[in-house]
């Protein structure tokens, strides 16, 4: 599990698939994720999980969904109070693979 | 398509060589933009320095090297240049258009002159099992530090190289507990290494500062050397790490939370999208757009400085972009800029140590292309070695014509993470050489924006 | 599908043909590579964001049908009809029209298995083969390239643009030009576009691809914003709900045009045994050219339905 060496005290609330998590304005969101313990954010086209790996916007396997559908780079998304995204950690198309 | 507004110099990229050449080009005279997509300047090297500098002593495990950025940052904030963040440059054009998203918007300014100073990224590393949740760069760690304080206990390193070494003893300086070390270097310098050693005498601090890094390391950690046939395990998240150590035994250290380090290429995402020519570096492993001593490209008007035009370090990146600015502003002023043997023996001497570090921590074969057919060579299509070779064997003339074949480079990151892997295997393949086989075709937008946003630059002519 | 042959009903026709063949190419591919081409043939719809554009639209179908005895099936549909098939159409679709008969398929895995189906039998592929000469003598064309020296008696240039270079080393002209497309292409998506229309399409992986440009540029295969931006404004037009896909990439290609933009093919006459064919179609008629053309090739002479194609229509000189 990530840990942060200094804590910060958490001013704000966002919400990860409806769930509300306490973070600090101006975080990462990679950063967030990750300290949650969650890794696997969306899947490959082949279903397999992924995450963030490179933290500076070139691999784009950190993708989550903004509320307005978007699908944004988790470590290029800053935290700001009320911010609700959701994880496609499960992307199936219609035939089923 | 009417342009926004006008700027002597638009940079692209606020890390050092950015900052150093808007302020010696604001200092100039002239009227500087520079565009980043971060929320505040520093790039990856200096990622997030005003913020950790408000509590300084909060941050001391990240050292001296990053600290050093802190003064060329509140240079860059005081000087007159106009700072965008958070502003994505997705096309540039050969007359000096700057076309970039900002504020969920797209919009274009014009540019007397453009300065790329993207920076690089981590090589693409595609061993099997690179993809799993809980492995990450070595960079990611590093920024993770740098941008929130964290990082995880138990975590297994696996690679070389100067980043590889600073990380680790930034996570030790910082209290984390390191499981081990696996350095994929040799264990020995070869006499030809010995050689390209002299020069790096020139830069005895960088030196001494790798040997206390590796001494560290060497005693805080359990720390392999010459590591070779890596692979990752485990089927949904990362298990642990295989490996060959130096004495031919085979080994496993389990691990929730794995980084893995290569080296570092130049972004070339912009410079190829821009059409700009490029040569491949054979001592580098990677491309470099070609430029003149001062840094400007194969389209004139058009500039590059920092690590995007081959790597070679901060130091250099501030000296790159502050030559870049000081060229185009004696362009501006239609007069010549003197003294270029003298900035050659600067340029020279500022990289000497480059020859050195590139051949001892040159990337492996089998972290340029794997050798197990599982591992995963295209990221974002989830395409094997064994898919990629499937396609190269029905014989393709290049990158381009292989991407039409099995998808490899057509996802999300547009080629970043695979590239220079496929490249290798139609090297590999058919024995034309690297920088015939070329990279893959990039085109504009380089960071991926909305129909919607893309729509609304048609209004101004638009027709039915 | 729908638009192709207005104004040469040969090539109505040939269009149709390839159609109707289309089923039999697709299930031939699979059995010979294993690879599912993807075709859907469930009709395809040409939006029009104007009445004036409707119009258009009509009177070009119309006319395209009066030449084609009735073999030629379309509709034109107004607003509320398309709604029924797309229904997040955006208000500026006054109407359209819909062809049973059109359809599309991935046109990569189409490329594909078109060379692994060559090579399952037992073609040879010389890559990266630029030719710089042919000659022939006592019926034997030998062809120099990059790559060596090649000897046939039947030869077929499909170089596209490039036959215009090629086409007079065996007597013939080929007058092609390039005409530059360009598209968009979005990140994977849940399926939101239920049919084909000709400027909006989603793949099986879910991209939509958007399109298309036309423009008389020469050899330049740039990506360029006036374009691309005129392109997005159509399809956000066409379907609002687009305005939050992100787009990943631009493409930029050149196509094969002719003088009228019908295919172009032709025997020599000076060069018997050889063949230059292009076409700026060679999705749409690759179940004819695979199933009915080459056959021609290999019997030894174009079929008389194809005299209509040849580059004599356009009064060149001989080569």
């Amino acid at each position: 599990m990530f840990r942060q060496v200094r804590p910060q005290p958490q001013d704000i609330t966002i919400y990860i698939d409806d769930r509300p998590c306490a973070a600090r304005v101006g975080d990462l969101l990679a950063n967030i994720l990750l300290q949650e313990g969650m890794s696997a954010v969306h899947a490959a086209p082949n279903g397999t999980p992924r995450g963030p790996y490179c933290m500076m916007g070139v691999c784009f396997d950190c993708m989550v969904r903004l509320e307005d559908g978007r699908f944004e780079q988790a470590c290029q998304t800053y935290a700001e109070d009320g911010l609700r995204i959701y994880l496609p950690v499960s992307v199936v198309d219609e035939s089923g693979q | 398509m009417t342009a926004g507004s006008h700027y002597d110099l638009v940079i692209i990229g606020a890390g050092p060589a950015g900052m150093a050449a808007g302020i010696e080009a604001s200092r100039g005279g002239l009227r500087v933009l520079i565009l980043d997509d971060q929320p505040a300047p520093g790039g990856q090297v200096y990622r997030h320095i005003s913020q950790n500098a408000v509590r300084r002593e909060a941050v001391p495990y990240l050292g001296g090297d990053y600290w050093s950025g802190q003064a060329l940052a509140d240079a860059f904030a005081a000087s007159s240049a106009e700072l965008w963040s958070e502003s994505r440059v997705w096309q540039i054009t050969g007359d000096r258009q700057v076309f970039l998203s900002r504020h969920g918007a797209a919009q274009s300014v014009s540019a007397g002159a453009i300065l790329i100073a993207t920076g690089a990224m981590e090589r693409p590393m595609p061993v099997r099992g690179w993809t799993l949740p809980g492995v990450m760069s070595v960079g990611a760690a590093q920024t993770m530090l740098k941008t929130a304080g964290s990082g995880a206990d138990g975590a297994v390193f696996a690679g070389s190289g100067p980043l590889f070494y600073l990380t680790i003893w930034q996570y030790l300086q910082a209290g984390f507990a390191v499981r081990a070390v696996i350095d994929t270097a040799p264990a020995r310098m070869t006499l030809a290494q010995y050689w390209l050693a002299l020069p790096a005498l020139l830069q005895p601090g960088l030196l001494l500062k790798g040997l206390r890094w590796r001494a560290a390391i060497r005693r805080k950690t359990d720390y392999f050397v010459q590591a070779t046939s890596v692979a990752i395990t485990g089927e949904e998240q990362v298990t642990g790490l295989s490996f060959t150590d130096a004495g031919g035994k085979r080994q496993t250290i389990p691990a929730e939370h794995l980084f893995i380090h290569q080296g570092v290429v130049p972004n070339v995402s912009l410079t190829m999208a821009s059409d700009l020519a490029h040569r491949w570096c054979p001592r580098q492993l990677c491309w470099h757009p070609r430029t003149d001593l001062f840094g400007e490209s194969s389209v004139a008007g058009i500039f590059v400085a920092g690590d995007g035009m081959g790597i070679a370090g901060a130091a250099a990146a501030v000296s790159s972009g502050r030559l870049a600015a000081r060229r185009i502003i004696a362009r501006a002023r239609g007069i010549a800029l003197p003294m270029a043997p003298v900035w050659r023996l600067l340029k020279w001497r500022q990289a000497a140590i480059r020859p050195f570090l590139d051949s001892l921590f040159r990337p492996p074969d089998e972290w340029r292309v794997p050798q197990d057919d599982k591992a995963i060579v295209c990221r974002c299509e989830a395409l094997t070695k064994a898919d990629v070779a499937a396609a190269i064997a029905l014989g393709v003339s290049g990158p381009n014509q292989l991407k039409g074949y099995c998808r490899a480079g057509m996802g999300r990151c547009q080629g970043r993470m695979c590239s220079l892997t496929i490249q290798k295997m139609i090297h590999d393949h058919g024995g034309q050489p690297e920088d015939k086989v070329g990279h893959l075709r990039i085109r504009p937008p380089i960071r991926p924006l909305t129909v919607g946003e893309l729509a609304a630059l048609a209004n101004d002519d638009a027709n039915a | 599908m729908q638009g192709k042959g207005s104004g040469f009903s040969a090539y109505a026709d040939w269009t149709m043909r390839s159609a109707e063949l289309w089923p039999t190419l697709s299930s031939e591919l699979q059995e010979l590579t294993g690879r599912d081409l993807g075709l859907e043939q469930e009709g395809g719809i040409h939006i029009c964001l104007s009445q004036a554009e409707y119009d258009d639209r009509k009177a070009r179908l119309d006319a395209l049908r009066s030449h084609q005895n009735g073999r030629f099936h379309y509709e034109m549909l107004d607003r509320q009809a398309l709604l029924d098939l797309q229904p997040d159409l955006g208000p500026d679709v006054v109407g359209g029209s819909w062809c049973p008969a059109d359809g599309h398929v991935n046109p990569l895995y189409l490329l594909r298995s078109l060379h692994d189906g060559f090579l399952r039998h037992g073609g040879k592929v010389h890559s990266d083969a630029e030719v710089s000469d042919i000659a022939s003598k006592t019926g034997i064309f030998t062809v120099t390239s990059r790559q060596g020296v090649v000897r046939a008696p039947r030869l077929v240039l499909a170089a596209g643009l490039g036959n215009r270079t090629l086409a007079p080393l065996v007597g013939l002209t080929q007058p092609v030009r390039p005409q530059k497309g360009q598209i968009l292409v979005t990140q994977k998506t849940d399926r939101m576009i239920r049919l084909p229309m000709t400027l909006l399409r989603q793949t099986a992986e879910g991209s939509i691809m958007i399109g298309d440009s036309k423009e008389e540029v020469g050899f330049d295969i740039s990506s360029t914003t006036d374009v691309m931006a005129q392109i997005a404004h159509r399809a956000e037009r066409t379907i609002p709900a687009l305005k939050h896909q992100q787009i990943i990439r631009s493409w930029a290609a050149l196509r094969v045009m002719s003088p009228d933009g019908f295919p172009v093919y032709d025997q020599s006459l000076t060069h018997p045994g050889a063949f230059a064919i292009t076409c700026h179609s060679g999705v749409t008629l690759a179940a004819a050219h695979a199933l009915d053309l080459a056959g021609d090739i290999a019997s030894g002479g174009l079929a008389h339905h194809l005299s209509e194609f040849t580059e004599r229509r356009f009064n060149v000189s001989p080569g």
